[in-house]
């Protein structure tokens, strides 16, 4: 093995370890849902690349409003599937769908594209 | 209801819904006022531009028109308002997807434009004639290409771009990543090889322009077939919104009018003539027709109805005019609710798409992993020109991975399956309902109202001595006549349906428990049981043959005597559906154990069990104890049990169940109860319901195993696994084509599934 091949294995090899960091171990942060007067809870959610915020938090028993806005032209965000409350929308580009739910019991409900590419996670508290 | 109306307004600009008092802007156009979401939003309309000015004008405008016009009607034109306003944006949808369609075609043609002469220069090279003549030109034609297909790169790819990099920005990847990070690999590396040949050893360096055109090429032609199948995939339950009528003919103060189906209200006197739609739910008042509810039920034999009777909206009436009541509109309708129900459905997840789930948030990163490992291995184990061959298989890996087979498979069969169970009547509550029904060991059915039509019928007449058969029945027919009892109804039923003319009787007592008496043209005409004949004292031993007879056939003897004397047996029945016999068998042929489970007598039952060709019965099981039933059932050798009951008094049962199927009719769906709904009164239901989820699972297990394979095969092969034994590499064109082609696939497969029948329909086409 010359240099030339150590150099490029240990480059590999870095990339293989930040695309671990990177993409694996990187936590987001949670944002949580505003509530309005009328007791219903709202979030406005961009997506672009993934959900922006991908990780909400949200208060049980309340009605949650999802205002999925899709800011790209990449057909892949423009279904947001939420499958345990039995939810699919479609987003057509630069238009905002408020998607309604009522979470009833607390725990972690995931929200994904069509193809499940673009994950987010919804915790109901 | 203002507050309804005012949650439509929507910005022409962006699409957003916007509440007035909270607009950030307003203006004005044409006498229509607009509200904005933003400063920018007003700024653009004022200027001018604004690409869903015309709808979102005209949404406006029905939210607009929709509360103070007509009071009365209020509630319907709101709900009309929102209709309408779904309407559009299902028209929206559709148009924005044809949209995206015409965008990735147009792409794929430039970059096909592009690539096909970048192709044929490869082949060129092939020929030792051509590459010695092209050679002094080797460098010039690398610039070229790379300028000519920057383009390409940039806007035909620039979806993938943009998504790569806005799924980077998010810690996110997704098969933009892995499409990107291919094509511009192959890109960059073709361009250094261009522009500083010296840097490799002279002749070892390729070019792999036309790599990264033909793969941006094909995944868009792969995306955009994809948008296609997947419309086709989702048609079948909107066909059935489809089906709604558009008007009514109202009759409101004595006049007869055309209104929009949307502003009829609750209550309204609808008139339906032979040929037409009935518009929405409700109870008819006069006349009679028999009335095609094949859109809800599935059955396409037309229902006799008269007054008193439900008709649902969308059905077809075939034969005579008559009114009805309206008694659910909009969005109550059991066609509205069945489509709701359909939709939930559709957009759940069954278990076995769980482990795909888990599988796919790791893919990508995996797959990026393994094709840095790929290059690794080559570049330092590989033969020479190792750049060239670490580049290739590099690119390779990362473009014929294909998140996106794996990630539809599931959905894309569910979608498909639970819509077509829908088509024959049966409404899948969700992945999981689907699933475990495929799985089924067991059915219990529920007796009365199941397998039989849960009403008692007139089935035997046997005078004894001087009285005649239609004597005999006339008479205690007549004296049933006031009587409100079931079996007494279903004397009098009879009598009438053989065309006995029926008097009134001069005298009537109803004897609770025991039946009626009653004078009859002088004669004194008792009717009822073993214990009324005792009580007046009857010779009851003359009915005991016939009467036992009767019992052993499952039927209930109502005895009659006149003027103190035996003159005959009746017998009353509740009388199996037309379909029991043939449904039942079918299932038994399907493997799964058919047990009947009921209230009745052992005696009963098993004459029942008999008729239809069942023989396991559980008889004189109190409503309470049937859950406990099913809980046994379970419990041995851990069948899975679905029970099928009509979904009020069987819930405890039907939610012990593994799969609790409702049996309902028409507008009375048990929606709330069960696992799956049949809406027709069949059993058949539970057959096509079985059929169905067992076809839909097979399909998804066949597009899995298919998106599993595939990549797992794919991705060794691409990485160039062949190479060491049979000097076989994977062209990353071909590995583009391979993963263009398996997102097709499955969707193609689960497409597959709209050609199924179920048997009782294949049965009858035959």
């Amino acid at each position: 093995m010359n240099t030339t091949n150590v150099i490029v294995t240990l480059v590999g090899l870095g990339i293989i370890g930040w695309i671990i960091w990177y993409f694996w171990l990187w936590k987001g942060e949670s944002v949580a849902a505003r509530s309005s007067e009328r007791g219903v809870q709202e979030i406005d959610v961009t997506v672009k690349g993934g959900y922006q915020p991908s990780i909400i938090t949200a208060k049980a028993g309340q009605v949650l409003r999802l205002n999925f806005t899709r800011r790209e032209s990449t057909p892949c965000g423009e279904e947001v599937i939420l499958p345990d409350f039995g939810k699919r929308a479609h987003l057509p580009q630069d238009r905002t769908v408020p998607v309604e739910i009522r979470p009833e019991k607390p725990g972690e409900y995931e929200f994904t594209c069509g193809m499940n590419m673009y994950r987010g996670k919804l915790i109901v508290q | 209801m203002a507050t309804k109306a005012k949650q439509v307004h929507v910005d022409p600009i962006c699409g957003m819904t916007v509440d007035p008092e909270r607009a950030a802007g307003v203006s004005e156009r044409d006498g229509q006022m607009y509200y904005f979401c933003s400063k920018g939003c007003k700024e653009k309309f004022d200027a001018g531009v604004g690409t869903n000015t015309t709808q979102a004008a005209h949404r406006d405008h029905v939210a607009y028109q929709a509360a103070p016009s007509q009071p009365q009607t209020a509630p319907a034109h709101s709900e009309h308002a929102h209709h309408q306003a779904e309407a559009l944006s299902e028209a929206d949808a559709e148009e924005a997807q044809e949209q995206s369609y015409r965008t990735m075609m147009r792409k794929f043609w430039f970059a096909t434009a592009v690539g096909i002469p970048l192709l044929l220069l490869m082949f060129a090279e092939f020929v030792p004639e051509w590459r010695h003549a092209l050679m002094p030109y080797h460098r010039a034609i690398g610039i070229v290409s790379a300028i000519v297909t920057l383009p390409v790169l940039a806007w035909s790819g620039s979806q993938f771009f943009a998504g790569a990099w806005n799924g980077f920005r998010n810690h996110n990847t997704n098969m933009d990543t892995l499409v990107a990070l291919g094509t511009g690999a192959a890109w960059a590396y073709s361009t250094v090889v261009a522009l500083a040949p010296n840097l490799f050893p002279a002749g070892t360096a390729g070019m792999y322009f036309e790599v990264a055109v033909i793969v941006i090429a094909l995944i868009l032609l792969g995306q955009a077939l994809e948008i296609r199948a997947k419309r086709r995939s989702s048609a079948a339950i909107r066909k059935l919104l489809e089906l709604q009528a558009k008007t009514a003919r109202v009759i409101r103060d004595g006049r007869e009018m055309d209104v929009p189906i949307e502003e009829v209200v609750v209550g309204d006197t609808v008139l339906v003539r032979p040929g037409e739609k009935v518009p929405v739910d409700g109870i008819i008042l006069e006349g009679e027709s028999a009335i095609d509810e094949s859109v809800v039920t599935g059955e396409s034999v037309p229902v006799d109805k008269k007054p008193k009777d439900t008709v649902i909206g969308s059905s077809v009436n075939k034969t005579g005019a008559f009114t009805f009541r309206a008694t659910k509109v909009g969005k109550e309708t059991a066609l509205a609710r069945i489509v709701e129900m359909v939709e939930r459905a559709q957009n759940s997840k069954p278990p076995i798409g769980r482990l795909v789930d888990k599988i796919s948030s790791y893919f990508v990163p995996s797959v990026m992993i393994i094709a840095i490992l790929t290059f690794l291995a080559w570049f330092n184990f590989g033969p020479e020109p190792v750049w060239n061959y670490s580049i290739v298989t590099m690119v390779s890996v990362l473009v014929i991975a294909c998140p996106c087979a794996l990630g539809l498979a599931t959905p894309i069969s569910l979608m498909v399956g639970v819509g077509k169970a829908a088509e024959y009547g049966v409404l899948i509550r969700n992945g999981e309902a689907l699933e475990t029904a495929s799985q089924l060991t067991t059915i219990v059915l529920d007796k009365t109202g199941t397998i039989t039509k849960g009403k008692p019928e007139l089935t035997d007449v046997l005078p004894l001595g001087v009285s005649d058969e239609a004597e005999l029945l006339r008479l205690a027919a007549i004296a049933d006549r006031r009587s409100e009892h079931p079996l007494a109804e279903a004397i009098v039923e009879g009598a009438r349906k053989r065309g006995i003319n029926l008097a009134e009787p001069e005298d009537f007592n109803a004897v609770p428990g025991h039946g009626v008496e009653a004078t009859v043209e002088g004669r004194r005409v008792l009717v009822g049981n073993l214990k009324l004949m005792k009580r007046e004292n009857v010779d009851v031993d003359a009915f005991e043959q016939q009467a036992a007879r009767l019992a052993d056939e499952g039927k209930t003897p109502m005895f009659v005597a006149v003027d103190g004397k035996p003159a005959g047996v009746i017998g009353v029945a509740d009388t199996i559906k037309e379909d029991s016999v043939a449904a039942i068998r079918a299932l038994e042929q399907m493997g799964i154990e058919v047990v009947m489970i009921t209230g009745d007598n052992e005696r009963t039952a098993k004459a029942i069990a008999r008729q239809v060709g069942i023989t396991r019965v559980l008889a004189e099981v109190l409503p309470e104890e049937k859950a406990q039933q099913i809980e046994k059932l379970q419990a041995e050798s851990g069948a899975l049990v679905g029970m099928v009951g009509d979904g009020i008094n069987d819930a405890p049962a039907l939610a012990q169940a593994n799969v609790g199927f409702a049996i309902g009719t028409g507008t009375d769906v048990a929606i709330e109860a069960a696992d799956v709904t049949l809406v027709g009164g069949s059993l058949w239901g539970v057959v096509t319901a079985i059929e169905t989820s067992r076809a839909t699972l097979r399909n998804i297990k066949q597009n899995l195993f298919g998106a599993f394979i595939y990549n797992v095969l794919g991705i060794p092969l691409a990485a160039g696994a062949l190479y060491p034994i049979f000097r076989i590499l994977l062209s990353p064109i071909i590995a583009g084509a391979a993963m263009a082609a398996s997102s097709i696939t499955v969707v193609t497969n689960a497409n597959r599934l709209r050609l199924f029948g179920p048997r009782r329909v294949r049965e009858m086409q035959s």
